[in-house]
């Protein structure tokens, strides 16, 4: 599995004047890799990964998968939405079983692949209900598994832990960290939140709110299955507060505009507010779960 | 942290049944207060009918009641009544026909929309019963012109309805189901069909509230049998307690349709958040 994106960029149009929120964006991401493309709110993250998704045409550049080019949506490429999308007139076991039918599975294969990926989820027994009697979490790994069910070479998930509040938001990284170690599905994430890149990711693509450009693409080599503490931890931590700083900076294209520097200035203020205000809880959290 | 997730359902889960509880004692409450109410309307009505003493303009509560209970099981009666709600039902049935496939296009294709939606407008202009005389030229007396009408009234609550349902599924639901291998149809089957269905529902209930109401009084004129008939006929024979017994019993057929639609809604729609 190979996803190479190359050259992306993308002009929105508001009438008089063109707002250039990707351009020339690329990079590629390998077999089995766990992704996430970390970025400042409002910098692209959305529009690149809907580009990627081909819900969203770029004005230039080329995705391929596999060396095929992408031009619309295909089951190649699984997507979870933040708020799940999962077709709330369909019961759990029909989400799941919608793609599969819709790819032409014979029906014993998909009963057994049903069971299979309720069991991956922890959701067995909950076959019969319908999404809103689900809570948060079951409702993720139902999306989750959903997306697998198509055998996708690559999962999307746009902000995927955005609509929960912050203990809901740290099981349900736990969840899908599980979830994806016994499956391993390549997966490219979004976000714009430090730990949780880290949390998750073998590897963080930090975006500038600058065009996209991306500023850095680290490594993150901690064993699996995470834990939140640890020098080394902190340590990608730090580095990472330290380039969202940097990507909500002021590029050549912000001076440009000049008029929306303070507008940045702000922004940055409260990024990092809530970077670290952020982190000072988890530690605690995590140090209370030790204990 | 599977444990964590459950408490979460079994919260939202109690959450439900605290909130159908809490809706139970507004509509006990609400019983009692309708009750209230009627008593007090009856209350008036019998002092007016006292007041007037002259029981052709106004007769008193009982008389009224009294010939409902007669007329309620008077097979004629019936007979009208079955054959006033049969026109409702196939005008009712036009409606959804005419009304859901052009509702299903303007919520989906805004051009289509641009097209359908000034000669909605301007057609809807025109008071429903100044279609009456043209349509007894049309269909000529009984069942056309009053079928027609319901249809007409119907057809639009539908479409409005319909329309809004298609337009209120969320883009991300077309995305998911394309990004899970789903073609044109599946999308129209699996996606606009039963997403739209809950605003469907309620384009059929307003329908058929709004046929009721108006094939009455399109009975009044273009027809010699019928529910609005008898009423005409109670009011030529200058028998003033039948027709208000009558209009109870119009009230009570229109309140059990409702009710009834609105039951299906629900068994129906049973996936909407309750
Ligand atoms: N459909 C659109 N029309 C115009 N501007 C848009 C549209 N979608 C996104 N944008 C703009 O593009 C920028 C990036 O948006 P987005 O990709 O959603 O950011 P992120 O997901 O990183 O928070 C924002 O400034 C946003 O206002
Ligand atoms: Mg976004």
């Amino acid at each position: 599995m190979r996803l190479a994106m190359k050259n992306i960029s993308r002009v929105f149009d508001n009438g008089k004047t063109k707002h250039v929120v990707l351009e020339n964006v690329g990079f590629t991401i390998g077999t089995g890799e766990f992704v996430t493309l970390l970025g400042p709110s409002g910098c692209g993250k959305t529009t690149l990964l809907n580009i990627i998704a081909g819900f969203l045409p770029a004005t230039g550049g080329t995705i391929t998968l596999n060396d095929a080019l992408v031009t619309k949506p295909g089951p190649d490429r699984g997507f979870i939405f933040q708020d799940y999308a999962l077709f709330p007139w369909m019961k759990v076991k029909d989400n799941i079983l919608y793609p599969m039918k819709r790819l032409g599975v014979p029906k014993a294969e998909r009963e057994e692949r049903l069971g299979q990926l309720m069991a991956l989820a922890q959701l067995q027994g909950k076959e019969n209900l319908y999404p809103h009697q689900l809570s948060g979490g079951m409702k993720q790994r139902t999306a989750v598994i959903r997306a697998l069910a198509a055998r996708p070479q690559v999962l999307l998930m746009d902000e995927p832990f955005g609509a929960v509040d912050f203990q809901m938001r740290m099981i349900m990284q736990e969840e899908m960290e599980a979830l994806w170690l016994k499956d391993r599905t390549t997966v490219l994430m979004v976000t714009h939140d430090v730990e949780e890149a880290i949390y998750l990711s073998d590897r963080v693509i930090v975006m500038s709110s600058d065009r996209g450009r991306i500023l850095e693409d680290i490594r993150i080599d901690l064993p699996r299955p995470r834990q939140r503490k640890g020098d080394a931890y902190h340590h990608y931590e730090d580095r990472l507060i330290d380039l969202l700083k940097t990507a909500l900076g002021t590029g050549p294209a912000e001076e440009a505009r000049g008029d929306s520097r303070a507008t940045v200035a702000l922004a940055s203020a409260a990024q990092c507010a809530a970077e670290y205000t952020g982190c000072a809880p988890q530690e605690l959290a995590a140090m209370g779960e030790r204990a | 942290m599977e444990e964590a997730a459950d408490k979460v359902s079994l919260y939202n889960t109690r959450g439900g049944w605290v909130s159908r509880d809490m809706l139970a004692s507004i509509t006990d409450r609400r019983r009692y207060t309708w009750i209230v109410s009627v008593l007090a309307l009856i209350g008036v009505w019998q002092a007016a009918a006292m007041l007037y003493g002259n029981t052709f303009i106004m007769p008193t509560p009982w008389m009224a009641i009294s010939a409902f209970g007669k007329d309620a099981i008077d097979p004629w009666i019936h007979e009208n009544l079955l054959l006033t709600i049969r026109r409702v039902m196939t005008g009712f049935g036009y409606a959804l026909v005419i009304g859901v496939p052009i509702g299903y296009l303007m919520g989906y294709s805004m051009t289509a929309r641009r097209y359908i939606d000034p000669l909605i407008d301007s057609l809807r202009q025109i008071p429903m019963m100044a279609w009456v005389p043209l349509t007894i030229v049309w269909f000529g007396l009984g069942d056309g012109p009053t079928v027609f009408l319901i249809a007409f009234v119907g057809v639009f609550a539908v479409i409005l309805n319909t329309t809004a349902g298609v337009e209120g599924i969320s883009k991300d639901y077309y995305n998911a189901a394309r990004s899970l291998g789903a073609k044109p149809w599946s999308i129209f089957a699996h996606v606009i069909v039963p997403g739209s269905f809950p605003g469907i529902l309620t384009g059929m209930r307003v329908a058929l509230g709004a046929g009721w109401m108006s094939v009455i009084c399109a009975e009044f004129v273009a027809t010699s049998a019928g529910f609005g008939f008898l009423m005409v006929d109670a009011q030529t024979r200058m028998e003033t307690d039948r027709l208000m017994g009558l209009m109870i019993m119009g009230a009570l057929v229109g309140f059990t349709i409702d009710r009834m639609l609105l039951l299906t809604s629900r068994v129906l729609a049973r996936w909407k958040v309750a």
